[in-house]
Formats: C-alpha cells, structure tokens, sequence
C-alpha cells in the first residue's frame, strides 16, 4: 500500500513539475523572444538548462520551506506524512489543471502552499501559521517588490547604457544582456518553483533533497519540451510588446526579486514578479498595460488557489481515511 | 477565443476579450444604424417624410457613436505592453465594422436627397434590399455573439449566412438597377436611385467582410 502511495505522490509531483514546465517558461523568454533577439530553440535550451540547474544547486532552500515549513512532515509518523505528501501534490495538481483548462492565471507556489496546508489541518497535524502568514506577506510583495525594482532600474540603465556603449556595439550588448537576464531569471525560476514540485516529496522522507530537485527539474524540462514551446510562441510572438531594454530590466528586476525569496526559503509566483517587473517598467513610459477589471480577476485567482486547492487536499485526506486506517 | 493560464497570455487573451466585448457594443450601434435606415426606407415607401427626416438623422447619430466607440477600441489595441495575440485581425475587425456604419450613413444622405416618390416597381425592390441588409447584420450579430459564448461552430455558420445574404444583395442590386432603369424618373432621381443601390450593395458587403474577420478570430481560436 505504501509503496502504491509513494508512486502516486511522485506521479502527482511530476505532474506538478510538467505544468509549471509547459506554463511558465514563457515567463523567462518570452519577452526576448518577442523582441526578435532570441530564437524560440535557444529559448527552449536556456530554460532547459539554467532552470535544472537552479534547481539543483538553490533549490533545496525553497523545498526545506514546503516540505517542512508549514506542516512539519519530518516530524509525523511516516505513513501520515506520505499521505499528506499525496494528498497536497493532489490538491495542487488538481486545481492547476482546473486552472489550465478554465484559463485562469494561477500560482502553482500559491497552489502546493495551500495543498500542504489543506492536507495537514485535514490530519490536525501541526500547521505553522506564523510561517503561512509571512508568505503570505511575501506573494503580496512579489508583484509590489519587481515593479519598483523595475521602475528604479530602468532610467539608470538606459542611462548607462547609451552613454558607454558606442552605437556600433548596441547590438552585440543587447542580445549579451538579453541572454544574460534570460539566463539569470531561468535559473532563479527554476530555484524556487521546482520546490513545489517536490518540496512535500522531501518532507515526507520519499526521497532527499538533492533527489528531488534532480527529479523535479526533469519534470520541469519535459514539460518545457512538450507543451512550453507553445505557450512561448504564443506568449513571445503574439502578446509581448517590450522593446529589448525593457525586456531586459524587467527580467533582471524579477530575477533579483525572486532570487531574494529564494535566498530566504519562500516559495513565490515567478508570474507576478515578471508581470509586476513589466508593469514597472510600463510605469516608466506611462504605458497603460492593465485595467481595473484585469487586475480584479488576477487578484480574485491568486486569492483563490490557495483555499481551493487546499480544500481539495482536505477532502482527499478525508477520503483516503474513509478506505485505509492511518497511523497505526 | 483561446485561453491562457500562463500569466503573460492570459494578459493579452483578456485584453483580446475585452476588445471583442467593445466590438459587440459596436455591432449594437451598428445595427442600430441599419435598422434606422430600414426604418427611413418605410417610412419613405409609406410617403411620411417628417418619419423618414427622424430617421436620417437617428442613422447620423448612431454612426456618430459607432465612430467614438471605433475610436476607443483602435486605442485600447494600440496602447499597453501586452496586446491581444489577433490585435491586427481585431484591428481591421474594428475598422471593418466603422465601415458598415459609414455606409449605412452615405445610403441614409442620399436617401434624404431623393424627394420625388419612386416608382412603386423600384419601391419594391428597394424594400427586398433593405430586408436583405437587415438580414445580414443581425447574423453578424449572431457570430459575435457566437464567437464571445465560444461557440465557434456557431460563430463560422453565422459568417457563412451572412456570406450568403452578401450573395442575394449582389443579385438584388442587379434586379433593382434594372427596375431603376426601366423606370420612368428625370435625371437627378435616376442618378440618386442608382447611387442608392450602390451603396445599399455597399452595406452588404461591407457586413460581410466583419463576418470575414470573425470568421479568422474563430478558425485562429480553435
């Protein structure tokens, strides 16, 4: 019975893992591509590459945070702490794939945080708010935090920028730094969101960290390999219009700022830190690029994730407990 | 319409939704236009010149407000970071649609220029067209419609009934200039009667190239 819930988990994880893949590589290269400096291929290898590789050497801040931060799931019985593991990836899972097919621009951070949450008050096991509240804190700053980052840096680095590149050179500089910023916001997407793919997979003793960031970063590369090309064509040829310094500083601004949650352990949206960069440096040139009504049906789906998808983790433990006795 | 939960596409689909809920306040107002120049029509067939002058000037008031309203959409599509993936479709969509009312306005000014009574032969006829006009714009009305429910099936057979009707006024222009040259009217009516025709045609056609355009937003969105 075990051994069928610990595949379950890593299937329902891997799931995880290709969703965040196929959705949000588009974040880190999308822009670039638009703006014509970056062929859609040598988007695809970057956020292959850059994001296994945050993965792998920062990630493990971020999965400590979920797997053990809000349920400690090291701490309970190990049958209990799997069936969470389940029943959280489950419930993110779930509602991710709700999300994809209703269209609704979700967190999968947002999502696994209230799965974890969701399972474990199902159980009456520990649940640390203190903890909840301060990333709680943090996904309302995300957004906040990339847009002034972005709005700060933008007049300085055009500044620099035109004054010591020679014309001749703008060029060659734009792709390095367009490749750069690229590469610098894969490998910190990479960091922080493969914990949701496999943060609980650790906490629940299934497999250690440097296992789990290895297994979710290839998840998160098979779902880049398979469903991400298109949400980067999409996002890259149809929908950003951000010249290529824009471009640039809004990746650099959400880099820094996801960087700086990850340094810390917190488990943050990606997506809001890129849409919160791009709006600061919309600010910048007085571009309108969301109306109110936008930002109400972004604000009410981030608000949502996680009761809904911590509601489904609770009715899942509360369904397996109906078939198989626990903690015996 | 297609859908995103990345949140970079989910940004411009909104955005591309939004337009087409513009583009279906638009579609009112023009269809509002035409249906105050079929009322202009009866009123002119039924002799009531003070109904028909109410009318004219309901069909200048109503291309006033579809222009303000094309005016909102083509700036909403070019301003902002993230845009609709369709926005050049949605763009001459737009445009598309400013034609149907500027039409409907030009038949409406030379309408209000005919004073003498037509013949009841070309009356006719020239009620046959303004049924067809009619006809053609509320199913545009339906593929919007259609195409904001996500119905796209739907969407494609309304395009395609309103192709249809582009076809029956194509016949009918051919039938009323016929009646309008058989018919015995002095030179200024017969120039304005003729004139009347084409821009009637006019009408039609341009419904039908809107319908193209939802046509393309509905096959890009399958």
């Amino acid at each position: 019975m075990s051994i069928l819930l610990i595949a379950f988990t890593l299937l329902a994880g891997g799931y995880i893992g290709w969703a965040i893949g196929a959705n949000d590589a588009a974040n880190c290269v999308g822009a670039d591509i638009g703006s014509g400096k970056m062929t859609v291929k040598q988007g695809i290898i970057i956020t292959c590459f850059f994001s296994f590789l945050g993965a792998i050497l920062l990630g493990s801040r971020v999965i400590k945070t979920i797997g053990k931060g809000i349920v400690p799931l090291d701490t309970l019985d190990p049958q209990v702490a799997v069936i969470i593991a389940l029943a959280a990836c489950f419930g993110a899972g779930t509602w991710v794939l709700i999300a994809t097919l209703r269209g609704l621009p979700v967190s999968t951070s947002h999502a696994i945080v209230g799965a974890v949450a969701g399972a474990g008050l199902a159980f009456g096991a520990p649940v640390i708010w203190k903890k909840l509240l301060d990333i709680f804190i943090c996904w309302v700053l995300t957004p906040v935090g990339a847009a002034v980052i972005a709005y700060i840096l933008y007049r300085p680095f055009r500044r620099i920028f035109y004054f010591f590149v020679p014309r001749k050179f703008n060029d060659a500089v734009i792709v390095f730094f367009i490749f750069a910023t690229s590469i610098y916001l894969a490998f910190n997407w990479g960091a922080n969101d493969v914990a949701n793919a496999t943060g609980v997979i650790t906490g629940a003793g299934i497999m250690n960290a440097p296992q789990a960031a290895v297994f979710g970063a290839i998840a998160i590369i098979i779902g880049i390999v398979t469903f991400g090309r298109k949400v980067i064509q999409t996002v890259g040829f149809g929908i950003t219009r951000l010249a290529p310094l824009m471009a640039i500083v809004a990746e650099l601004a959400s880099g820094l700022n996801v960087n700086l949650y990850t340094l810390f352990g917190i488990p943050v949206s990606t997506s809001h830190s890129i849409v919160g960069a791009v709006v600061g440096v919309g600010l910048v040139k007085g571009i309108k690029m969301v109306n109110k009504k936008m930002i109400g049906e972004i604000v009410f789906a981030w608000s949502l994730t996680p009761f809904a998808s911590g509601a489904i983790s609770f009715l899942v433990v509360k369904l397996i407990g109906l078939f198989v006795k626990i903690g015996g | 319409m297609k859908e995103s939960r990345n949140i970079l596409g989910w940004l411009g689909m909104k955005q591309e939704q939004l337009i087409l809920e513009d583009a279906n306040k638009h579609v009112e107002v023009t269809y509002q236009t035409v249906e105050w120049f079929k009322k202009a029509i009866q009123a002119y067939i039924a002799g009531d010149a003070e109904g028909k002058k109410k009318a004219i000037e309901m069909v200048r008031e109503c291309e006033r407000q579809a222009d303000a309203l094309r005016s909102k959409m083509v700036d909403e599509l070019s301003e902002g970071l993230l845009v609709p993936p369709d926005r050049e479709d949605l763009m001459h969509f737009v445009k598309s649609l400013d034609r149907i009312a500027d039409w409907t306005n030009g038949a409406a000014r030379i309408l209000d220029f005919i004073e003498a009574k037509l013949p009841q032969a070309v009356l006719n006829e020239l009620s046959v067209a303004t049924d067809l006009i009619f006809t053609s714009i509320a199913k545009l009305r339906e593929g919007i419609q259609s195409v904001m429910k996500n119905d796209l099936k739907q969407a494609i057979i309304d395009c395609n009934e309103v192709e249809a009707c582009e076809s029956k006024a194509d016949d009918q222009k051919r039938v009323l200039i016929g009646t309008i040259i058989k018919a015995k009217m002095d030179a200024p009516t017969l120039l304005l009667s003729y004139q009347l025709a084409e821009y009637m045609e006019g009408v039609t056609d341009k419904i039908e190239d809107a319908a193209d355009f939802i046509k393309v937003v509905a096959i890009k969105s399958k």
